[in-house]
């Protein structure tokens, strides 16, 4: 009797165990059933299960491929970004069948929406065989293998990544760009020079990649200013569009140029610009010191004094209000993060004297990169909610919704970090420039300004060139328009300004 | 609403002269001192627009937004007549325009037009029985000299600029006036065998004379709005507004054949340049 019982009690056992398991198995085929039909959000719940709760590897790993292929199907790129980074990080063994699909669809995701260089980087922390990298992934990458090697200063390193990125692949051009970076630290500049030009041939009429061609632009500008070609780094500046977020940052560096070629006028015309009430809130403190110089240059002592002033008069407020900033967010690089982003939205009440740096802050890639990341996280946490709600037990909606937090969390952190540092760099930059106007002012009052010219003396660059506003050559063919300053800005004049002043050296030589 | 203040950078307008046959005069001398800023200045050198400028500290110096030398306009308008009170005369008109350089253009229009009766020379008729003399003018045609003194722009509230210029222009011409004698002559009785019969409504040509003054406003590098006041003098011959010339000349009645008559149009169109 009681071996009968044992006989019912295993037989139960099994009967359970096989009914469980074909239960399982229906599951995993009701999931590609359900995908069949295009109904994602059941498929992906579907998948979810099979993938939390099968004893089976194989169809655990199908579950995994299923569920990320629903999820990007439903537009939940970054929720699918999770399922597919969880794939590659595996690497390239043989019980993970979807690795090099995998990585396929996560180029393409950050093609679309970049996923953030912290987490692509973590994502290639494994090591993977160049074999191992399917074609259509190869650009994806080495592009970011490359970016990691130039973050580390391997730059040989680096090269050799951005130079395997295949051409045609969208991310040829940025690796294109990272290579001429790569030469001109190498100090090869024609190379370097060369490599931007075929950016900027790569990216001509594509407004997606607006931002990389002018960067472009601004690089042959940088790489020919650096080599003393001056009249040739102001045609590049002067090819930024009046429109882009780079066209003060063009005029602000061609100052320089212009000083370097004795154009004082154009610099201080330039000047004129970024001091207009339209930039009143822009940091270029280093625009006064230039100013002073050149005034310096020309033997108007009384406007220098004059540009030392300005400069006090604008910037000694801001000290209070930037240190008390960067004491307050010490060590808090979340806080500091919401403060700027605060600023963005218009809600800034406190160090309101730090605006211009507080502005520029916003504006490095950094910040940028995390804004992005909350955008396209908290896009997906909006579509969760509704496309998610069918989701029962709400397992795979925690899940999603863990990682998407998570996600926006890092990225915060991150930017926090990376933008804090930035903030003191400005800080420093203010702190140097202030003892530079002290230098300057302390040099003239004690009269060594034949030392002062000294140390600012000009090269033998080429002088010839003649300008008209705008950092346009002089062109024999065409008609020209004036304008006369009268103390009132117009918009359309910006940029385009050059002083009518002369020098008083000579003036000075002959009364002596 | 935000102030529109324009900026010309070639102001030569001198208040004090009243005539514009005195301003195109001194216009033409001056601007055989001031040619157009010709590119191959340098700004840093003294030069005729330098010099104009030498005691501006800041300026801005950049291409010309809209260049007209050398290049054709062509254009289509729609002018009126404002001070005939008896008719409406509207007139479509052709323009053509050569300019030799910025400052300077030689233009050529052409109108030709309609004449509709206003109201009041019904009423005076059928309520008076007053008739009026009607100069219907039906085509002007008109060889003109054209300076423009000031080039400038506006900014809109909007922040759009729109650059314009002002003109000034002076020219001959032949206006044709179409005579109806029932307009303002009697009809001769039928019982007077002496009666002498209307003349023959016809279209007569006078030599004339215009002075006048607009504006373009450029809504692009190639295309123009024009806004343009004329004043036009021809001079015709008595006789021809005689409602009996034959019996007028029978008893050696003196006719001028030079008398004025003035007309003023306003012209809007828009004009394209080649």
């Amino acid at each position: 009797m009681a071996r009968l019982s044992q006989f019912a009690a295993t037989f139960l056992l099994l009967a359970s165990a096989l009914l469980s398991s074909q239960g399982l198995f229906a599951d995993y085929k009701q999931a590609k059933a359900l995908y069949s039909k295009k109904n994602y959000p059941k498929a992906a719940e579907a998948f979810f299960q099979v993938y939390e709760k099968s004893p089976k590897k194989v169809e655990k790993r199908k579950a995994e491929w299923g569920l990320a292929q629903s999820l990007e199907k439903m537009n939940l790129a970054y929720s699918a970004s999770k399922y597919y980074s969880v794939i590659v990080r595996r690497g390239r063994i043989p019980e993970n069948p979807f690795f090099r699909s995998a990585l396929e669809e996560l180029g393409k995701i950050n093609s679309r929406i970049s996923l953030g260089q912290s987490h692509i980087v973590q994502l290639f922390k494994t090591e993977i065989r160049l074999a191992d990298v399917p074609g259509p992934a190869r650009g994806f990458y080495f592009y970011y293998k490359g970016v990691e090697a130039f973050g580390d200063k391997s730059l040989e390193t680096a090269d050799k990544h951005f130079e395997m990125v295949p051409s045609g692949s969208p991310y040829q051009l940025g690796a294109l760009f990272h290579q001429g970076v790569i030469a001109n630290l190498q100090g090869r500049h024609s190379r370097a020079i060369a490599l931007f030009e075929k950016v900027l041939a790569g990216t001509r009429d594509r407004s997606e990649y607006r931002e990389l061609q002018e960067m472009s632009l601004m690089n042959i500008a940088r790489v020919n200013y650096e080599i003393k070609r001056f009249a040739e780094a102001i045609s590049y500046y002067g090819q930024i569009p009046r429109d882009s977020e780079n066209w003060l940052d063009a005029i602000w560096e061609s100052s320089w140029a212009f000083f370097f070629i004795e154009k004082f006028n154009n610099t201080l015309g330039n000047i004129h610009t970024i001091h207009s009430p339209f930039f009143e809130n822009r940091f270029y403190p280093e625009a006064y010191i230039l100013q002073a110089i050149t005034f310096l240059r020309m033997c108007r002592f009384d406007q220098v004094k004059e540009s030392m002033k300005r400069f006090k008069d604008r910037y000694q407020p801001v000290f209070g209000d930037v240190r008390g900033m960067m004491n307050r967010y010490k060590g808090d690089p979340k806080g500091f993060f919401k403060f700027i982003y605060d600023y963005r939205s218009g809600s800034i009440t406190s160090y309101r004297k730090a605006e211009e740096i507080v502005k520029k802050l916003s504006q490095v890639d950094a910040f940028k990169e995390a804004m992005d990341t909350i955008r396209f996280t908290d896009r997906e946490l909006n579509a969760l909610k509704s496309k998610g709600s069918s989701w029962k037990g709400g397992a795979l909606l925690e899940d999603v919704t863990n990682f998407l937090e998570s996600k926006k969390s890092t990225a915060i952190l991150d930017a926090g970090q990376r933008v804090y540092k930035e903030g003191n760099g400005y800080y420093a930059q203010l702190l140097d420039l202030s003892n530079q106007t002290k230098l300057i002012v302390a040099e003239m009052q004690l009269g060594k300004l034949a030392n002062l010219r000294a140390l600012i003396s000009i090269g033998d660059a080429d002088k010839k060139a003649q300008f008209i506003g705008g950092l346009q050559q002089l062109n024999i063919n065409q008609t020209l328009e004036f304008w006369p300053f009268e103390g009132e800005y117009w918009e359309d004049e910006l940029g385009f300004y050059v002083y009518n002043m002369p020098s008083k050296c000579n003036v000075q030589k002959d009364s002596k | 609403m935000k102030a529109l203040l324009p900026k010309c950078s070639k102001l030569v307008l001198d208040s004090g002269r009243s005539s514009l046959i005195a301003l195109l005069a001194f216009a033409f001398i001056e601007s055989g001192l001031t040619q157009a800023v010709e590119a191959a200045e340098d700004p840093g050198t003294p030069s005729a627009e330098a010099e104009r400028f030498k005691d501006t500290e800041i300026r801005v110096i950049r291409p010309r937004y809209f260049n007209k030398s050398k290049r054709f306009e062509l254009g289509a308008a729609m002018n009126a007549i404002m001070n005939e009170s008896f008719i409406y005369t509207f007139m479509a008109t052709g323009i053509a325009t050569f300019h030799l350089n910025e400052e300077w253009a030689i233009e050529g229009t052409l109108s030709y037009g309609l004449n509709l009766d206003r109201e009041d020379k019904r009423v005076l008729f059928d309520e008076f029985d007053i008739k009026t003399q009607i100069f219907r003018t039906q085509y002007q045609a008109e060889l003109a000299i054209q300076y423009t003194p000031i080039y400038g722009k506006w900014q809109l509230p909007s922040g759009r600029l729109i650059y314009f210029d002002t003109y000034l222009t002076a020219g001959l011409g032949q206006t044709g006036i179409e005579w109806k004698y029932d307009d303002f002559c009697e009809a001769p009785s039928p019982t007077d065998p002496n009666a002498e019969a209307l003349p023959t409504n016809a279209v007569k040509g006078y030599p004339t004379f215009m002075v006048g003054g607009g504006q373009r406003y450029f809504v692009n590098r190639t295309t123009s709005y024009r806004f343009e006041i004329k004043f036009h003098r021809f001079l015709f011959n008595e006789i021809d507004a005689e409602c009996t010339p034959l019996k007028a000349e029978a008893t050696g009645q003196q006719f001028a054949t030079g008398t004025a008559h003035d007309v003023i149009t306003i012209l809007l169109g828009i004009s394209r340049f080649f």
